[in-house]
């Protein structure tokens, strides 16, 4: 290569770096002075981008609070955890099991509140009657480090039965039962109204345990300790888009099935059979409390002692910017 | 001698991999930079009790392995018949590039959302390392027949030769050092495509689908053992390869990688 020939060579990849970084501006930038960007993250197929987010952006419940999200769509729980440890996203609406997975390897996170119960429901084939009927099949669960795989742990404790658990996407399950690849999902809704609609499929249980805490709100610690105002205004503004959707549910429900192609009766079941998005966003510690003894059981949690339980759920959850925001 | 002075380098590269390798994690202090005595009880534990589901790193990585060669040893089998022909016929080419060419530069990842929807078991997983095993046997098979020595072929006619002799007299053996090449590429390819199969999910088993399950629980010690194991055997198998080469065709000495 020639000097001239390697000078083009300098100028064009300092042009397409120069390019790269101009096209790429800080995310800081690109916010009104005001207003606080965040990066939050949410499991995909669960209705939180849906209902929750669309409510929430529809209404204009963040941006009055001085919030701007930028959402992001993850598979599972667990990768949403992986991006908040890795100072990727400030807040997840995420699992309480992957939420203490992340603490309990040492991630600077915090659980601020809960965000939605229940939706663990456990559907099979027709043909299983009971649970008991299920030992020695094949249960989709949308990963290990999920809340349902947790609680088809703790079914399958209470319940004297064991199966070969399976891992997919949520969304991806309902195909695997499909071909017979599975026979029954315990997975978030609208997953299980989805199968039950579409396959020879029915409900064993609504819920796995009711009232149990499914996913949480939680944040960064950067973001816990260097903008507490704003965590008490984004759980400000959750709870207005929780009162919304209370209020107006067939009209959340039409916009749902609008966006994502599900009929509007298969979301309305869903959300009606775990009472999602509407109830209070006040912790259930008993709940989460069993969740960390069934994980730190099967090896979810290795590195918490049974004894050092009310430590480390200290450490891992803090309820009091969910105060804050009630006043 | 050389074979012990070659192991003893091999074994000092290693320890001072390592060494180096917990020095920085001495320095670096993250819970997250996992060390390598960490990685050695997280391989112990796998190997000896298995992950939580009781599944050893060994059934995971020959359910993996099997996989793999079940998915290669179609992309061989697909890939050598359709190279050898686009390779001696330019019209069976020009016919088939407008699908092929464009095919080829689809990331198997591209292809995982019609794999879960059209494929179940096992054939979803061998259809992924298919598509990496492929193409890479595919190209490099027709540029073996390719560099075929057209006066061997021309010979071969004048002595009355058919086609099929001819392909299987000239064509082969004189393609074979590709056809080689290709299929050590392919399986780097295939073992490369293994996680992102297993990541799609339907299954429990597999060294892709422990390395994503630790991934998810940030146990990165399990992740980083699921890796060495990956390389280690992509690095055996790609050895056993390269031998084949040099026996079978030992005026190829070049071929090194």
């Amino acid at each position: 290569m020639n000097l001239s020939a390697r000078k083009r060579l300098l100028i064009l990849l300092t042009v397409a770096l120069n390019v790269g970084t101009i096209s790429a501006p800080s995310i800081a930038a690109d916010a009104a002075p005001e207003m606080l960007k965040l990066k939050l993250g949410y499991n995909i197929g669960s209705l939180n981008r849906e209902v929750f987010l669309e409510t929430a952006f529809r209404q204009g419940f963040f941006k009055k609070q001085g919030l701007e999200i930028e959402d992001k769509g993850y598979a599972v729980g667990g990768q949403i955890v992986q991006d908040l440890v890795g100072r990727n996203l400030d807040v997840g609406l995420v699992g309480i099991s992957p939420s203490l997975t992340g603490v309990a390897r040492g991630g600077d996170i915090v659980v601020v509140a809960s965000q939605v119960k229940n939706t663990a429901p456990l559907i099979a084939r027709k043909s299983i009657k009971s649970m008991k009927e299920l030992d020695g099949k094949k249960v989709g669960t949308p990963g290990i480090s999920s809340i349902q795989e947790t609680m088809l742990l703790y079914l399958e404790k209470q319940n004297g039965f064991k199966t070969t658990h399976v891992y997919g996407k949520a969304t991806e399950l309902v195909n695997y039962m499909e071909k017979g690849e599975i026979d029954a999902i315990l997975a978030w809704e609208p997953v299980a109204s989805q199968a039950v609609a579409k396959l020879d499929a029915h409900y064993l249980l609504n819920t796995a345990i009711e009232g149990a805490e499914a996913s949480m709100v939680t944040m960064s610690g950067k973001m816990v300790r260097e903008h507490p105002k704003e965590v008490v205004a984004f759980l400000r503004a959750t709870r207005d888009t929780q009162l919304y959707i209370a209020s107006h549910m067939d009209e959340v429900i039409a916009i749902a099935a609008e966006k994502t192609g599900i009929p509007a009766d298969v979301i309305k079941n869903g959300m009606t059979r775990s009472k999602l998005f509407v109830l209070p966003h006040a912790i259930n510690m008993d709940s989460v409390r069993l969740v960390a003894e069934i994980d730190i059981a099967s090896g979810k949690l290795p590195d918490i002692k049974p004894a050092d339980l009310d430590q480390f759920l200290r450490k891992a959850i803090d309820e009091s910017f969910l105060k804050k925001s009630m006043y | 001698m050389s074979f012990l002075r070659t192991g003893l380098t091999r074994t000092l590269q290693i320890a001072a991999l390592l060494a180096l390798w917990q020095v920085v994690h001495f320095f670096t202090q993250s819970v997250f930079f996992t060390s390598p005595t960490e990685v050695f009880k997280a391989f112990w534990q796998l190997s000896t009790v298995g992950d939580m589901q009781g599944i050893t790193l060994q059934k995971n990585l020959w359910t993996s392995f099997f996989r793999v060669l079940h998915g290669f040893l179609w992309g061989l089998a697909t890939a050598v018949p359709l190279g050898v022909l686009l390779g001696l016929s330019n019209r069976a080419y020009d016919w088939l590039k407008i699908v092929i060419e464009p095919a080829r530069f689809i990331p198997p990842l591209a292809w995982i959302p019609l794999a879960i929807i059209f494929l179940s078991g096992e054939a979803r997983y061998a259809f992924i390392i298919w598509l990496g095993t492929f193409f890479p046997v595919l190209i490099t098979t027709m540029a073996g027949v390719h560099s075929v020595d057209r006066s061997l072929w021309e010979v071969g006619k004048t002595f009355r030769g058919s086609t099929l002799q001819l392909i299987w007299k000239i064509v082969l053996p004189s393609s074979a050092p590709h056809i080689a090449s290709g299929a050590r590429l392919g399986l780097g390819t295939g073992w490369a495509c293994i996680v992102a199969a297993e990541m799609i999910g339907g299954e429990s088993v597999g060294i892709g689908r422990m390395i994503v399950n630790y991934g998810e629980l940030i146990r990165l010690d399990a992740v980083v053992v699921g890796m060495i194991v990956i390389g280690l055997l992509g690095y055996a198998l790609n050895e056993l390869l390269l031998a084949f080469e040099r026996y079978c065709f030992p005026w190829q000495q070049k071929v090194t990688l």
